[in-house]
């Protein structure tokens, strides 16, 4: 979690933080944690997968960490134990709240437990992360500058973390497998051009909050430039996302893509979301 | 880096926490094998309901598999008669148990009752 101030955190300061990403993992995750389809990936996603999932989100963490957060001089050592604190709260909570509704009790196994908190535990986290970061009423001199994140790698991690935030609350859902399996070579390419068309609008063409740092990149090749990098986050988190859940487990590599096709809409406007409005 | 105590104290638990769910899986990986599911059916103690007779089946995967739609008997004899019920588990997932409950009419402490799995699907 990022500091306001340099002479370090007042316990107020820490627990208003705590506030906020508690808030910010409610809110962005509860969706998630609301659908029938992913408590049954507690028990099927296997535990390779899982620590893959852990890894990919500590590394996510870490790039949102390093690029939005609310201080100039992130040095790696803070970026690595902020990461930990937030996957860690991320993780406590989810427990908490699939005990509160019921979805874990005594009776449930040590795996059980263990994979059904991760896979909701891991979202979570990316929502404590960003809560903690933007959900904050504080501005002034301490805040970034806009603008300041123009380097490919911190785009694309933003990106990354917005596409995961919107994409992951659809992701295990079986209509993204029905979409996929019935529209169809024309609707999926019609989908596809909506999801590049959706992300040059937000970017370059609404006035959205935050585009106006977009503007010096404006022209033909800027636009495509950036609309190709926010399509190309939707897409890749989506694919991760559905791997992860075993959404390509026993299918060909047609329907898989189309998966990532209809989930790439959710995917690219998250994108386009998170590159926009983080900072 | 500076950090109050409270911040620190929730680094060392997200830390023990993570390391320790990281350890399980690592362990879980290496030691879980690729057994197809195995369900075992057990009846409880029966008790009275306000319709008559409940029996408990608990169904243990001892498998590393999980099972969906498990489909358990029960079949109660008596001297002079007997009674079958049957009953859905949506999910027993691999190393848990379930329970379900199968009715009868006849009171179950006077016979025996034998239970056994149906048929079940994989996830």
């Amino acid at each position: 979690m990022s500091r306001s101030r340099r002479s370090g955190p007042t316990l107020a300061e820490s627990l208003r933080e705590y506030g906020r990403g508690i808030g910010g993992g409610f809110l962005f995750s509860l969706p998630l944690i609301l659908t029938m389809e992913l408590w049954s990936a507690g028990w099927t996603v296997s535990p390779l997968r899982l620590l893959a999932g852990l890894a990919a989100t500590f590394v996510l963490l870490c790039g949102y960490n390093a690029y939005a957060g609310l201080r100039h001089d992130t040095r790696l050592a803070e970026i690595l134990v902020d990461s930990v604190e937030e996957l860690g709260i991320g993780l406590a909570l989810s427990a908490g709240i699939l005990w509160m509704l019921g979805r874990i009790d005594a009776s449930s196994s040590l795996p059980e437990v263990v994979g059904l908190t991760l896979v909701e535990g891991l979202f979570v986290a990316v929502g404590v992360s960003v809560g903690t970061a933007q959900l904050t009423g504080a501005t002034g001199d301490h805040r970034q500058p806009e603008g300041r994140h123009q380097t490919l790698s911190s785009e694309i991690a933003l990106a990354l973390c917005g596409a995961v935030l919107v994409a992951a609350n659809v992701a295990p859902t079986e209509e993204i497998l029905i979409l996929a399996s019935e529209m169809g070579p024309r609707l999926l390419l019609a989908a596809l051009a909506s999801s590049l068309l959706l992300a040059a609008t937000l970017l370059y063409f609404s006035n959205f909050r935050g585009s106006a740092r977009f503007a010096g990149n404006r022209g033909l090749f800027g636009v495509v430039y950036g609309t190709a990098i926010t399509c190309a986050a939707g897409l890749v988190a989506s694919a991760a996302i559905l791997w992860f859940f075993g959404r390509f487990d026993d299918h060909g590599p047609t329907l898989n893509v189309a998966q990532c096709v209809v989930l790439g809409l959710a995917g690219t406007l998250g994108a386009a979301a998170g590159r926009l409005l983080f900072r | 880096m500076k950090k109050n105590w409270l911040e620190w104290t929730v680094f060392g638990i997200s830390l023990a926490l993570i390391v320790a769910v990281a350890g399980l899986l690592v362990y879980q990986e290496i030691t879980g094998g690729e057994s197809p599911a195995s369900l075992v059916a057990d009846a409880g103690v029966p008790t009275e309901t306000a319709g008559g007779y409940a029996v408990p089946i608990d169904v243990r995967n001892v498998g590393d598999t999980s099972a969906e739609d498990v489909q358990v008997e029960a079949t109660l004899t008596w001297a002079g008669g007997m009674e079958r019920g049957e009953a859905l588990i949506p999910l027993v997932p691999y190393r848990s148990k379930r329970r379900a409950w199968i009715a009868f009419s006849h009171d179950p402490r006077g016979g025996e009752i034998r239970v056994r799995v149906l048929g079940y699907r994989e996830p």
